[in-house]
């Protein structure tokens, strides 16, 4: 068996995956260039409940690339798909579209869009089978020989997925491609061809895909549909038209049988987009970026790990680039975790310049193979970890958050704040004696005060934090470092007693400071 | 005790004479490592609710006994975020290894504070979120909008986190616990070890709401 997916109006679907907010306009894709330019699919004429591709105005069938002779254009799907009231119409003009429609957005196709659209597409089709054949853009066919039977629940989740990724797909099932392909084009949204003969009987003889010389001939005979074909003896047929019609009627019984071409595994996973305008708000990046994560998420997932790496980079108007690296903590094919990771860099990102591109790879890894000790402390959710803590440092500064360190230095207040760990090890009997006194509270910066003395020691505080009779509790703690570099310090430590509180009194070169409480 | 109190004591009296089996609403707590801190809130700091702890004379221990907290949370594999608005926390004064849970934000601003504050609540992680807002200006403290003390209750009540605020007087109005650290320590305090400081600390339980174990007995504290 063989199934095809097909996304109808593919290039107005995968552009509108892109422009949400025109799926509830009159839209159709402009296609060629100056006079020659003509409407070529036409989005719901403004019905807003039908999704994008729901009501097709003309449902252009993609052709099989070993059926149909080249130099032709794609063939009109059955009747029963076009669209039946007035309005406008591929192969009309701009201008004739416009008069029909004045509220219509005329849109050219996008091929970032395009190629997106048909990455997502291969992409789900390969939960089905390894056996994906690239078909058509926005169309391929899916060899299911040797899977499971129950594919109904498949089909529905697939055709979820891409739902929720914006794109609505039709599948049909049949015993050879080109039997799948008709029954894409014929499913609402899905069909199974249990009896090939009774499908292909009514169908119109132009979907055998024919040349224009034997439309003709065969029309000029009477034959106007598969069955009236098949109802011919094989042989005369064969005498009348030669091999090419033993072909046509092989493929009017359903009989004809190709090999499919499978498509290659993508070897970089790599999401590019150029826009239009200059961007210079960040909600249409975030949009996109969005839908891109959801195709690499995806892609990187199915090679069973997900990703570990991302590399963002912006193409601004001044011909610039910002180029960002995002090592993620934990490999994941979780596409909002993806997201988050960048939409906390962008949210807290300024450039000089519109942004005119952004190119979004994602790097595959392995799921990480460790044995977190039983003792140790760990981390019930590290992606949201580490995403916060980005968030955390775009509120208070990347060199605010972290874990405190005392730095390697004598010099007092001397620390450093490291990167918070993942994992952090059992907690280790204290190797020094035990601690005394209480923990200082530190004012940073120390407060300027203004101190009175009596026989060389402390004897009344002025200052901002406290002010009275200064009762010294401890004798001066003198200390100096660094007197071999420009940046020499010397100070000198006195704890007392200020009405209830207790305080470490500073004495510096440039004076006197409250450093600190001690609470 | 004033008489609508006496009648919900007696409500709740009555309720569980009559029914001493009904199960009591559990919640978890996170120990401090402080006895007298434990005591007063009935064995640590609950978690999934905001706790005010309140410093009203500079130098009451309030700041040893969060040193206290960072330790017994490293031994019970937990992690703490610290929030600090006026940038206070002096790291020195604790081991390294102590400190390996932590992750200090210091911020510059208390909007900053309550961004911050309001990202790790909602991070089920952390165990235990420290916001210290001690040092700031009260009438900026006291203008802090009724939404950012419900909001990060919610948050700390989905993320399961028990929020701590530390501060100088009483500024948030939907505390499940408030204790107040009114004591001033003793001049030999700079010279005796912090073990027996910590044990001498004698905090004064202000509020407990009534969800928590022993309801009858912390509305009569609390009235009392």
């Amino acid at each position: 068996m063989f199934a095809v997916i097909h996304l109808p109006d593919f290039p107005l679907q995968a552009l509108l995956r892109f422009q949400p907010a025109l799926r509830h306009e009159p839209t159709a894709i402009l296609s060629g260039e100056g006079r020659r330019a003509a409407v070529s699919h036409v989005g719901p004429m403004g019905s807003g409940d039908q999704p994008p591709g729901g009501a097709p105005g003309r449902c252009a069938l993609p052709r099989d690339p070993d059926l149909c002779p080249p130099g032709r254009a794609g063939l009109s799907g059955p009747p029963g798909s076009e669209h039946q009231s007035p309005g406008v119409t591929p192969g009309m003009s701009a201008a004739q579209a416009l008069a029909v429609c004045p509220a219509l957005q005329l849109l050219a196709p996008s091929p970032d869009a395009e190629r997106e659209a048909d990455a997502l597409l291969l992409t789900a089709a390969r939960a089905l089978s390894p056996t994906v054949e690239h078909t058509a853009p926005g169309c391929c066919t899916v060899d299911l020989t040797g899977t499971d039977d129950s594919r109904g629940a498949q089909f529905t989740s697939l055709r979820a997925d891409l739902g929720a990724c914006g794109l609505d797909a039709r599948i049909g099932i049949g015993p050879t491609p080109f039997v799948a392909r008709l029954a894409a084009l014929q499913a609402s949204p899905e069909l199974q061809v249990t009896d090939t003969g009774e499908f292909l009987a009514p169908l119109p003889i132009g979907l055998l895909e024919p040349t224009p010389d034997e439309e003709r001939l065969l029309g000029d005979l009477g034959l106007h549909t598969f069955g009236s074909l098949t109802a011919l003896p094989r042989a005369s047929l064969a005498d009348r038209l030669g091999a090419r019609g033993e072909e046509l009627y092989a493929r009017a019984t359903g009989e004809h049988l190709r090999p499919l071409q499978p498509a290659p595994l993508p070897t970089r996973h790599l999401a590019t987009r150029t826009f239009e305008d200059p961007v210079e708000v960040l909600e249409p990046l975030l949009f996109t970026l969005r839908r891109f994560c959801e195709r690499l998420a995806a892609e990187t997932g199915q090679l069973g790990g997900g990703t570990g790496r991302l590399a963002l980079m912006l193409t601004l108007e001044d011909d610039s680039t910002h180029a960002r690296d995002f090592d993620l903590p934990e490999p994941t094919a979780d596409a909002d975790r993806l997201f988050a990771v960048i939409e906390t860099h962008l949210c807290s990102l300024h450039t000089e310049s519109p942004v005119t591109g952004l190119t979004l790879e994602a790097f595959p890894a392995r799921r990480l193979q460790l044995q977190e000790g039983l003792f140790d402390t760990g981390l019930c959710d590290a992606p949201l970890f580490f995403a916060t803590l980005g968030r955390l440092a775009a509120v208070a500064g990347s060199g605010n958050v972290g874990t405190p360190r005392r730095a390697d230095s004598h010099r007092p207040d001397a620390f450093v704040l490291d990167p918070p760990a993942a994992q952090v090890s059992i907690l280790r009997p204290p190797a020094s004696p035990a601690p005394h006194g209480p923990l200082l509270r530190r004012l940073r910066p120390p407060a300027r005060a203004t101190v009175e003395l009596t026989d060389a020691r402390p004897s009344y505080l002025a200052s901002p934090v406290a002010t009275g009779g200064i009762t010294v509790l401890r004798r001066p703690f003198r200390s100096s470092g660094d007197w071999w570099s420009a940046d020499a310090w010397t100070r000198e430590e006195w704890d007392i007693r200020v009405g209830d509180g207790l305080y470490r009194l500073l004495h510096v070169p440039d004076g006197w400071f409250v450093e600190g409480t001690y609470d | 005790m004033p008489p609508a109190t006496e009648q919900v004591v007696s409500l709740r009296r009555l309720i569980e004479g009559r029914f001493p089996a009904a199960p009591a609403r559990e919640r978890r707590v996170v120990p401090t490592g402080v006895p007298g801190l434990d005591a007063c809130l009935g064995g640590g700091l609950p978690a999934g609710a905001l706790t005010e702890l309140v410093a009203d004379v500079p130098s009451a221990g309030c700041q040893s006994a969060l040193g206290s907290l960072l330790h017994a949370t490293r031994g019970a594999r937990q992690r703490v975020a610290l929030v600090d608005a006026a940038g206070c926390f002096d790291p020195n004064g604790l081991d390294d290894d102590t400190l390996a849970h932590l992750v200090w934000i210091r911020c510059g601003s208390l909007a900053d504070t309550w961004r911050s504050a309001d990202l790790v609540a909602r991070d089920p992680n952390y165990a235990v979120v420290l916001i210290d807002v001690r040092g700031l200006s009260l009438r900026e403290l006291q203008r802090t909008r009724d939404a950012v003390w419900v909001r990060l209750q919610r948050a700390a009540e989905q993320a399961g986190t028990a929020c701590i605020i530390q501060s100088d007087a009483l500024v948030v109005p939907n505390a499940a616990c408030r204790v107040v650290f009114d004591q001033p320590l003793a001049a030999d305090a700079l010279t005796q070890p912090r073990a027996e400081l910590l044990i001498a600390l004698n905090p004064g339980l202000q509020r407990r709401r009534t969800a928590y174990p022993g309801r009858a007995a912390c509305l009569e504290a609390a009235a009392s």
